[in-house]
């Protein structure tokens, strides 16, 4: 009898071993969306595009297997307690002509500011841009201003000048494509990447 | 006062964007008009009399020479944010501790121990971490942030790995990959965790 017993954990032990060689799954968005990934063994590709979908290779072949939150927690949790802090996109407007803000996106800055501030280490981009009003030359110039404008600024209330870069693309690169020499408030900004 | 901070940055724009697949002639023409837009700027402002401008000039035109021969690893692709317990950066054979703000390059491979945990941020601003046990390969990566075009390929070969992707993966399908000993794993976005078994 105890030799059946042991001869029966043996197989069980090593049915285990036969087992998990990777594990893919897609996880949930905050607004409970999802993305889709795909899966290929060499052999087959499985798509996998629901929370929770997920694919486990077995003797290097992949099939679906069920997944939830609590599974990923349990295999995920240390990797997902040290995500970093979600990359930001910013933009502020300017007056025409000019590097001085807008009234609205002066109420902004701050919240610009405190997101930054929030991270324990950052790295920010701005780039400036214009409508299409004027001379390229001078948009160019006046682009890059913009940028510099808002990383003095920031420095100036207590960021770390080497974390913020600059550049300027001029009329090069707008929100709101228009002919040439239109005015429009909504391409005369600056980008603002935190992450 | 001295323009050193915006030679700093010029300099890391100009590495950046020769960096970045731009042509030369192409990066050091937009530069060059740059410069001159930037040493019109601080002479307009009255701030640098002409002689700052001069020194501005030259500086910069030593940045713009100095430029091609920067270290062959390419430039920064990432910068560690978080840091849990024992992790280290394998590099041209040699082993770093990380630290958070440390930059990370192609070619980098994080390990973690028993207690370790990394989480990175790449600048397409595709979001990475990884559990204990690990180890990840940053195997190919570049990316123009003008145009957002790039590829991306990490490789775990043992560990826990969990990805929000970015741009590469948003602007071109199949650009983003993750490989395993087992699979390849292609990103459409944007969510997603990998395991893989290590050796018993």
């Amino acid at each position: 009898m105890r030799r059946v017993i042991l001869a029966f954990t043996l197989l069980l032990t090593l049915s285990a071993c036969a087992s998990r060689q990777a594990l893919f799954t897609v996880l949930p968005n905050p607004d409970g969306s999802a993305g889709a990934v795909t899966v290929d063994d060499g052999q087959n590709s499985l798509t996998l595009d629901k929370p929770y979908a997920a694919s486990e290779i077995v003797k290097g072949s992949a099939q679906t297997v069920a997944m939830d939150d609590a599974q990923v927690q349990q295999i995920f949790g240390s990797a997902l307690a040290a995500q970093p802090i979600s990359p930001a996109r910013f933009r502020l407007y300017f007056k025409s002509d000019t590097d001085v803000m807008t009234p609205d996106s002066e109420g902004l800055y701050k919240s610009v500011f405190d997101d930054i501030k929030r991270r324990p280490v950052y790295e920010v981009e701005v780039v400036g841009h214009t409508d299409t009003t004027g001379e390229l030359k001078y948009n160019q110039t006046l682009s890059l201003t913009r940028a510099v404008f808002i990383r003095e600024k920031l420095i100036h209330d207590g960021l770390d000048p080497k974390s913020i870069s600059v550049a300027g693309r001029g009329p090069l690169d707008p929100r709101v494509k228009t002919a040439d020499n239109v005015p429009e408030q909504l391409n005369r900004r600056v980008e603002i990447t935190v992450r | 006062m001295i323009p050193t901070e915006e030679i700093y940055i010029l300099g890391r724009h100009l590495s950046s964007s020769i960096a970045g697949g731009l042509s030369r002639r192409d990066s050091l023409g937009f530069c060059a008009d740059t410069i001159h837009s930037l040493r019109g700027y601080m002479h307009c402002n009255g701030r640098a009399g002409r002689a700052a401008g001069r020194y501005l000039g030259i500086a910069t035109s030593i940045i713009l020479i100095a430029v091609p021969f920067v270290k062959a690893q390419g430039p920064k692709i990432a910068q560690v944010k978080n840091i849990s317990g024992q992790v280290t950066i394998v590099r041209e054979g040699g082993n770093l501790p990380a630290k958070v703000g440390d930059l990370l390059y192609e070619k980098d491979v994080i390990q973690t121990g028993a207690d370790g945990a990394i989480g990175i941020t790449f600048t397409d601003n595709t979001v990475m971490s990884t559990g204990p046990n690990s180890e990840v390969s940053l195997e190919e990566y570049r990316f123009d942030s003008s145009n957002f075009n790039g590829a991306m390929l990490t490789n775990l070969r043992k560990g826990t790995l969990a990805m929000v992707s970015g741009d590469i993966a948003r602007s071109t399908p199949g650009a983003m990959k993750v490989k395993t000993p087992t699979a390849i794993l292609g990103v459409r976005g944007t969510r997603f965790a990998v395991q893989v078994e290590g050796e018993r």
